[in-house]
């Protein structure tokens, strides 16, 4: 083999998809022939096929927009939430000390079991998606933002402090360049945690997002549909991974 | 290899998780009284929300009817059968999930082009939301404990073998290449260096398993059960039991938390 890594890498991609697509066929053929019963799977092609009827039937673009949506204002208030808070566990000793494994007990805890209780307080819509979003977003961003804010040199703590530089400059000019790198990757995993949990609660309660879409073609029984709304799932969340990923890079080189 | 010993409930890919905090900063009288303190000050405004009025009779309930509601569960019989069904399916979950993601995680980075070509798949589905493959999960295996046995082995498969995975292709080639010359077979390859190097790594990795496999469980039971802890927090819910509710919520995150902190502990000890 004196393939470049570089064709490598594009061989084995390429494969990939091929391994995708034999799958596929696969999958199609065990149906058809009647190996796998109609019933339980439904051919890849009428799954594809029911993503057109989803569009107009079931207005997918807007069940979309709504999960994508909520996933973004939740994560906005985890951010408003879980940055301050970092801030400040990474400022006060004692309380970093004190608190910082609760927010680690935090993140591992199964906190979309909460779902019911805010149901009861705030009633069954979408400020409940947004407030369990949240919830599970506030974590990792503040545990990250702790990381980041605390990766400080020391060299340039002396020259703040040499500088005589109040804690408002010290924030703005030290603290937060310095924790940015960090904060972004905390948000990365909230996005990604938050997008999780609202289609986990949506496909239970039924709000109207990508998780009632799967409920509903399941419960009338629609094999094509339900499949091709799984399917479409799965798209969205890997498209919606990558291209956080890429933000997060694109911000972190500037 | 640190980053495999990171707790989260549904991990992405091993660097996406967020390190936990060292544990434990032993002995210090000031965080303890910090940490009573918090308590303290969140029951006073959670008690104090509760009688305020400002929110519909029962919506939150006092931590006394809470308090009696636990005192109640924990003496009854029927408890401990709902318990016992959530924790053979959370047990037998992350058992069978982990043992084959555990395998085909170390098959697969042992060889190299099947594991070039075949670990993006996983790779791009381990983030997405779990909770759609469960009506597909309950059109193969019904509404009874298999499906959700099944749901729990869905979610532990995805941190396990990302983990496996990463963690296997991290071992030595010098000792890959000691065990190739020794004509070593790929199960005395995996029995004396791959298991051996990635304990640590298994350990973090069966710490992300039981926490997504216990969402995943649950949120099953929520959705079809007639037993286990989910089903105990909707029939609550439904009957508008709300102390309940709070009851079996607060010992469902106990034992998580309890679970999740027992095997931080082991991977501890495990890597000294």
């Amino acid at each position: 083999m004196t393939l470049r890594p570089a064709s490598r890498r594009a061989q084995n991609r390429l494969a990939t998809w091929g391994v995708i697509l034999a799958l596929g066929v696969a999958l199609q053929v065990m149906v058809e022939t009647g190996a796998l019963s109609r019933y339980v799977v439904s051919p890849p092609t009428e799954a594809l096929g029911s993503l057109g009827e989803l569009f107009v039937e079931d207005r997918l673009a807007q069940v979309f927009l709504l999960t994508l949506g909520m996933t973004f204002v939740a994560a906005a208030c985890a951010i408003a939430v879980g940055v301050p808070l970092g801030l400040l566990l990474a400022r006060v000793e004692l309380l970093r000390r004190s608190f910082e494994s609760w927010l680690g007990a935090a993140f591992s805890a199964p906190l979309v079991l909460l779902y019911p209780l805010f149901l009861v307080i705030l009633g069954r819509g979408l400020g409940t998606l947004i407030v369990m979003g949240a919830l599970v977003g506030i974590a990792p961003i503040a545990l990250k933002t702790i990381e980041g804010a605390r990766s400080i040199p020391p060299v340039l703590e002396n020259v703040a402090r040499s500088m005589n530089m109040t804690q408002g400059q010290r924030l703005r000019l030290l603290v937060i360049p310095a924790a940015l790198p960090s904060v972004f990757a905390g948000v990365r995993i909230a996005l990604i945690y938050i997008l999780i949990n609202i289609v986990a609660i949506d496909f239970l309660v039924s709000l109207g997002g990508l998780g009632s879409l799967v409920a509903a073609t399941y419960d009338r029984y629609d094999m094509p549909a339900m499949y091709g709304s799984i399917l479409f799932v799965i798209l969205t969340s890997i498209a919606f991974f990558t291209l956080i990923e890429a933000g997060e890079r694109w911000l972190t080189r500037r | 290899m640190a980053d495999q010993a990171m707790s989260a409930p549904v991990p992405a890919d091993p660097k996406a998780l967020v390190r936990p905090p060292r544990p434990r900063a032993p002995g210090d009288p000031r965080v303890l009284a910090a940490r009573v303190a918090a308590v303290v000050i969140l029951a006073a405004i959670y008690e104090t929300l509760s009688r305020s009025g400002l929110f519909y009779q029962g919506i939150i309930p006092s931590l006394v009817d809470i308090a009696a509601e636990l005192v109640e569960l924990l003496t009854s019989t029927e408890f401990y059968g709902h318990l016992a069904v959530t924790v053979f399916e959370v047990v037998c979950g992350v058992l069978l999930g982990g043992l084959v993601g555990l395998t085909l995680g170390i098959n697969l980075a042992a060889s190299r082009r099947a594991g070039d070509v075949l670990h993006p798949i996983f790779l791009w589905i381990a983030p997405t939301p779990k909770i759609v493959f469960l009506p597909i999960i309950m059109l193969l295996f019904g509404l009874d404990i298999e499906a959700k046995v099944a749901k729990a082995s869905v979610s532990a498969f995805f941190p396990v073998f990302v983990a496996s995975f990463a963690g296997a292709r991290q071992v030595r080639p010098v000792l890959l290449n000691v065990m190739a010359s020794l004509n070593a077979s790929r199960a005395q390859t995996v029995r004396h260096v791959y298991l051996p190097a990635m304990t640590p790594v298994v350990i973090g990795a069966v710490r992300l398993a039981l926490g997504v496999a216990i969402v995943g469980t649950l949120l099953a039971e929520i959705k079809m059960a007639n037993a286990g802890l989910g089903f105990l927090i909707i029939q609550s819910y439904n009957f508008f039991r709300i102390p309940e509710m709070y009851a079996v919520l607060a010992i469902t995150f106990t034992l998580a938390l309890a679970a999740n902190a027992g095997l931080d502990r082991l991977a501890e000890r495990l890597r000294r």
